[in-house]
């Protein structure tokens, strides 16, 4: 048994602490869980652009290119933790590095260009059970100590998740006043009154409900959209689907992805960036071979990931200090 | 304290270990290391009260774009702009000093700086030197010195210059040396010290006293830099600032009576030298008659050293003109002498046949022997160098540097005065025994004259000029295309050793392990002016180039003289 997972104050008696045995495996790096809302027909507008059947719109190029900023978080747990109370109750927790950052590609400047904006990042000790854990700083590593009323690990990484939106939603304010358009990954969260389009690049629910309008849909080519549809939910969002590369070998869906934008702008505002993001957007895709989650992994956005991953730290190095840490905890005295 | 080590150019690398041999630096975004810049780290190491200062010379150098995971990547960052990354620069750097001599890593983000002033000077162990001397600048123009002890004896001696043919860099570079240390290099000595130079190809060497046209003011500030008033060497007699030259030529074949000597491209100015049969046999010339390695394979060596005695014994001088006279044959020339040696060997009756002179050995060796004889005794050969007539030595007392210009002669011809010379030489110092004043010679085509392989009485010559005189006071500035044919101990004798543009295959041998990888690497693409130096003092070779000399190196770059132009004045 591994040294660190013995219960570091079982001589006390009093409270004890350990890392989750079964969770030694490689650090995880998580992907976004699937949004858990859904999407009623009655939550859905698709007559806001166009009345009656749609057809697929293929935009032209605009004669200058926008800047386009990218915003993206990632995420990655370092290890499950335990604690047990005076109460013999077991709770779950966490420790975690969650980063953001943004990466601007300029498709207009000549040559293309793209770079990095600022980055953020936060370690996270997280426990449910509604209590706090302050771990011990070890070799310079500190873990911000938050508490979750989820009494789960699911329950813990969606709780996770939102540090990560809450991050991610920072960077969209701090590059609110750069020209260009702004991306966010992911549905759209609360963001007052700016202007972020939300990309999502997987489509596990279905906000048309029409046959015809879903086949459509399905199999945008490259450069081209479906007319704007309005989703109303937490936030009311215009959205569209744009194709972002056509094979013609691969099923429907392979090559769409899906954007939203607040409503709190006006609908021809709305119409213009749905039709900027249609005709640029299929020029960042990288090729199958060069990236998994192609074409919906736009390049800077894969750039990104790449970058904020390497922003997360040294995985080795961030779990030894949390072994360090747990083991000379002394909390629950 | 890091105020004085110089402009910062960026960190020791935290990616790569550094070691106590060598580390990265990761250079500041606006900096820049090229090959050959000295740099200089200040380490903070537990346990050392002082700050370790660790001197280093940048061996190689890389730029990548840093976020492109594959090569394609490239085309997505720079054309496409797909991915962002950062252009980052690092240069690798080989230890070459440790001050105190704590041999640690530099720490990985220590600033790294070029050196500059004290901190260049220790970088390149210019403070343990007790008589520096300026032999060359760096990239930036800063001097590059030796410490001249390790070339007059006192510590070392001699140098070897190793570079393909071509680019006239070893015998440029030999005489700019030779010159900064006649006119001073050598301290109170250097005016006494006489350098004797063989011109073997061309003329080249028969303009030193005449200015070139190739000389800019950018050389003139050069040679100022390196502390030496540039003028061509003064010809002897005639006066004239800095250091004066005499030149010699064999004399030409022509009437019994006019000594001119063999040249083409000067008429004036030029000794003629020759030695009359007295002074050939008197001091045992006969030896370098048979000087090519070949002939002391076969018993040809062993006739010709009875013979040479023998003759010393046995000729009477016959006049004062340095004409002989052996058992009735009167000897005027080499070919005379051969005959009257032939009616010694080989008699017309057998019964006549002289062992004290032959020795008992074979008859086809005696016949070998006066075949080698009476062909060298061609005047195609040696025989316009043995006549009679007046005394027309060498003076090597003349000049500083004395130039004696053997490329009109056959290779035989060469060999035997490059033999004859060396030998006078050689036992004029051995006669003084003193070291000073310093004897130079500089003889280039080394692995002719001591090859590795084989034996020849030039080759013994000059490896006991590498190995004895040192402490004799007689140095050799040796010249090769490869160091690899030349005989070991003449080579590890020369305690500096100086390569210019090298042949790839060439460099790639033991002879230059001295050099750095990275030197090796650039050897072939060095240009004219720019050689690569190693010294016992610095462990590690330096990169140099040397200024244009102020002198002639050919015909056609002799600049107008206006005084010597008679119709100077009159437009």
């Amino acid at each position: 048994m591994n040294p660190s997972a013995a219960p570091a104050a079982r001589r006390t008696g009093r409270s004890s602490l350990w890392v989750d045995p079964w969770d030694h495996s490689s650090p995880q790096l998580e992907t976004d869980p699937p949004d858990p809302d859904q999407a009623d027909p009655e939550d859905i507008d698709v007559s806001v652009e166009t009345d009656g059947p749609w057809s697929a719109l293929a935009p032209p190029a605009p004669a200058t290119a926008p800047a386009i900023t990218f915003i993206d978080g990632v995420r990655r747990t370092h290890a499950r933790l335990n604690r047990q109370g005076q109460d013999a109750v077991v709770v779950p927790g966490l420790c975690a590095s969650i980063a953001a950052g943004s990466c601007t590609w300029e498709p207009g400047a000549g040559p293309a260009r793209s770079h990095y904006g600022r980055f953020r990042t936060r370690r996270i000790c997280l426990f449910g059970g509604g209590e706090p854990i302050k771990l011990p700083e070890v070799d310079g590593v500190e873990f911000d100590s938050e508490s979750s009323l989820a009494g789960d690990h699911p329950g813990l990484s969606a709780e996770l998740n939102q540090h990560m939106r809450m991050l991610e939603n920072r960077i969209a304010r701090s590059v609110s006043r750069e020209a260009g358009l702004r991306v966010a990954d992911g549905r759209l969260g609360r963001l007052g009154d700016i202007e972020v389009i939300g990309y999502v690049k997987s489509h596990h629910r279905t906000y048309l409900h029409d046959p015809e309008r879903l086949r459509l849909a399905g199999e945008l080519a490259a450069g081209e959209r479906t007319p704007l549809f309005t989703i109303r939910g937490a936030v009311e969002v215009y959205s569209w689907y744009l194709g972002l590369a056509a094979d013609p070998d691969a099923g429907p869906w392979t090559g769409v992805a899906r954007c939203e934008v607040s409503t709190e702008i006006d609908i021809q505002h709305a119409v213009r960036l749905a039709d900027l993001t249609t005709a640029l957007l299929p020029r960042a895709v990288l090729p199958a071979w060069r990236e998994a989650r192609s074409p919906q992994n736009l390049g800077p956005i894969a750039a990104l990931e790449w970058q904020l991953r390497r922003e997360l730290g040294d995985a080795g190095l961030l779990r030894r200090a949390i072994e360090l840490a747990v083991r000379s905890w002394e909390g629950g005295q | 304290m890091s105020g004085g080590l110089g402009q910062r150019v960026g960190l020791v690398s935290g990616f790569d270990p550094s070691s106590s041999g060598e580390f990265v630096v990761a250079l500041d975004q606006p900096a820049h290391l090229a090959v050959d810049d000295l740099v200089c780290v200040e380490s903070a190491v537990p346990g050392i009260p002082d700050p370790v200062l660790t001197f280093g010379i940048v061996t190689e150098n890389h730029a990548a774009l840093e976020g492109a995971q594959y090569q394609s990547d490239t085309h997505r960052i720079s054309d496409q702009g797909l991915r962002p990354a950062q252009l980052v620069r690092s240069a690798q750097v080989a230890v070459t000093r440790i001050l105190p001599e704590v041999w640690v890593a530099p720490s990985p983000g220590a600033a790294v700086f070029r050196v500059a002033g004290e901190r260049r000077r220790q970088a390149i162990y210019h403070d343990t030197m007790s008589r520096p001397l300026a032999v060359g600048v760096d990239s930036r123009g800063e001097p590059v010195y030796i410490d001249v002890r390790y070339f007059d004896g006192d510590s070392g001696g001699h140098m070897s210059i190793s570079g393909i043919s071509g680019v006239a860099t070893k015998t440029t570079y030999a005489l700019f040396f030779l010159r900064l240390l006649v006119s001073g290099g050598l301290g109170p000595e250097a005016a006494n010290t006489r350098v004797l130079v063989f011109n073997v190809k061309g003329e080249d060497l028969l303009w030193l006293d005449k200015r070139s046209n190739q000389f800019s003011p950018e050389d003139e500030l050069a040679w100022r830099r390196l502390g030496s008033e540039a003028s061509p060497f003064a010809l002897a007699g005639r006066g004239g600032p800095g250091p004066s030259v005499s030149f010699w030529a064999p004399a030409a074949r022509a009437a019994a009576d006019t000594v001119v000597p063999d040249v083409a491209g000067r008429q004036d100015g030029v000794g003629a030298f020759y030695w009359t049969p007295q002074e050939f046999v008197d001091q045992g010339l006969l030896r370098f008659v048979f000087a090519d390695p070949a002939d002391e394979r076969s018993q040809l060596g062993f006739v010709e050293e009875r013979v040479r005695t023998r003759l010393q014994r046995e000729c009477r001088p016959a006049g004062r003109r340095g004409a002989l006279e052996l058992d009735g044959h009167r000897i005027e020339d080499l070919g005379t002498l051969a005959r009257a040696i032939g009616q010694k060997l080989e008699p017309e009756d057998d019964q006549d046949t002289d062992y004290a002179w032959t020795g008992r050995v074979a008859a086809g060796t005696i016949s070998a022997f006066m075949r080698r004889l009476l062909a060298a005794a061609s005047p195609m050969r040696l025989g316009r160098l043995v006549r009679c007539g007046p005394p027309r030595g060498i003076d090597r007392s003349l000049a500083n540097l004395t130039v004696v210009s053997i490329a009109s002669l056959h290779e035989h011809a060469q060999r035997f005065v490059v033999g004859a010379l060396l030998k006078e030489t050689f036992e004029e110092k051995e006669r003084t025994g003193t070291r000073l004043p310093l004897s130079v010679v500089m003889l280039d085509e080394l692995n002719k004259y001591a090859p590795r392989s084989g034996d020849s009485p030039i080759k013994e010559m000059l490896v006991d000029i590498a190995q004895r005189g040192r402490s004799l006071g007689v140095l050799l500035v040796g010249a090769q295309q490869s160091a690899s044919r030349v005989d070991a101990s003449v080579l590890d004798n020369a305690a500096i050793k100086v390569v210019g543009r090298m042949d790839a295959a060439e460099v790639m041998h033991d002879q230059y392990g001295w050099m750095l990888a990275s030197m090796r690497q650039r050897a072939r693409l060095l240009r004219p002016g720019q050689m690569v130096l190693q010294q016992p003092t610095v462990p590690v070779p330096l990169t140099l180039r040397f200024p244009r000399v102020p002198w002639a190196t050919r015909a056609d770059e002799v600049a107008e003289d206006p005084a010597a132009d008679p119709f100077a004045g009159l437009v």
